[in-house]
């Protein structure tokens, strides 16, 4: 917790002097901090199942490295299980492999500019209020 | 006065993260229940394959076979581990509830001090000649 960041005391209240008026335009922008925020909670979360998904698709590649060449893999594909050569099983996982890392790519993506976004607002909220608005999530 | 409110305050806030501490501590053990059952599940169904049946596990999209000695104890170790987690939870869920006990005595306590220094009419004030 930013201890820095707390409610104010009453001593600290009155140092701050004539409150600053929230205009039209502060509220929009705080509103946007706040949608933001909780965008970015969504996406981190998708990231978490993704990248999970991801460090299986890592396991079994390996593990059927080791497999036999003359072995068949039953290979989920819907709710479905096919019994594949090997080779062809690998080539699916590759496929699926680079599909869910591409995904990850797009997903940090959008969380990088948000965070910017984020962090732009943050600059001007704070240049206008100071220590009357606490954005530290 | 006014430093009794605020300490009232900090009481306040360290009982709400207690609460949460608590609300956190339970959710965990309710899914580690979760996960013994299942676990516990599965057992049962090794116990009643015969032999030369084979077990799978499905890993991402692949259904890969399982030496079943290597199974049995995979699952074996994962009930021992789940069970002394939640014996853990359980005396942390405990610890919790005294501990948050102790706070609200602490709160009421400071809120009848703060009411009986109201009440009490004009303070004498400690100041500086």
């Amino acid at each position: 917790m930013n201890l820095s960041r707390r409610m104010l005391t009453k001593e600290e209240e009155d140092a701050v002097g004539d409150e600053i008026e929230v205009r039209r335009e502060d509220q929009d922008k705080i509103n946007k901090f706040s949608r933001l925020h909780s965008h970015t909670l969504t996406l981190e979360d998708e990231l978490k199942v993704k990248n999970k998904e991801k460090e299986e698709l890592d396991d079994i590649t390996t593990e059927l490295e080791l497999a036999d060449e003359d072995d068949l893999v039953p290979y989920k594909i819907g709710d479905a299980f096919f019994h594949l050569p090997l080779p062809q099983a690998q080539e699916l996982l590759g496929l699926s492999t680079a599909k869910i890392e591409e995904e990850i790519g797009e997903l940090e993506d959008k969380m990088a500019t948000i965070r910017e976004e984020m962090t732009q607002l943050k600059v001007e909220l704070y240049a206008r209020f100071g220590k009357t608005i606490n954005l530290e999530t | 006065m006014a430093e009794i409110q605020r300490r009232l305050q900090a009481l306040s806030e360290d009982y709400t993260k207690l609460q949460k501490d608590l609300q956190d501590t339970v959710t965990s053990r309710q899914r580690l229940e979760a996960q013994m059952q299942e676990n516990l599940g599965v057992q049962q169904e090794f116990e009643k394959l015969k032999d030369g049946e084979t077990i799978y596990k499905l890993i991402g999209p692949v259904l890969l076979k399982q030496d079943r000695t290597d199974a049995e104890s995979t699952v074996k170790g994962r009930l021992e581990f789940i069970e002394k987690e939640i014996l853990r939870l359980e005396g942390h869920i405990k610890e919790t509830q005294v501990k948050m006990e102790k706070k609200k005595t602490e709160i009421i306590q400071m809120q009848s001090s703060a009411q009986a220094g109201a009440g009490a009419g004009p303070q004498p004030v400690k100041g500086r000649a």
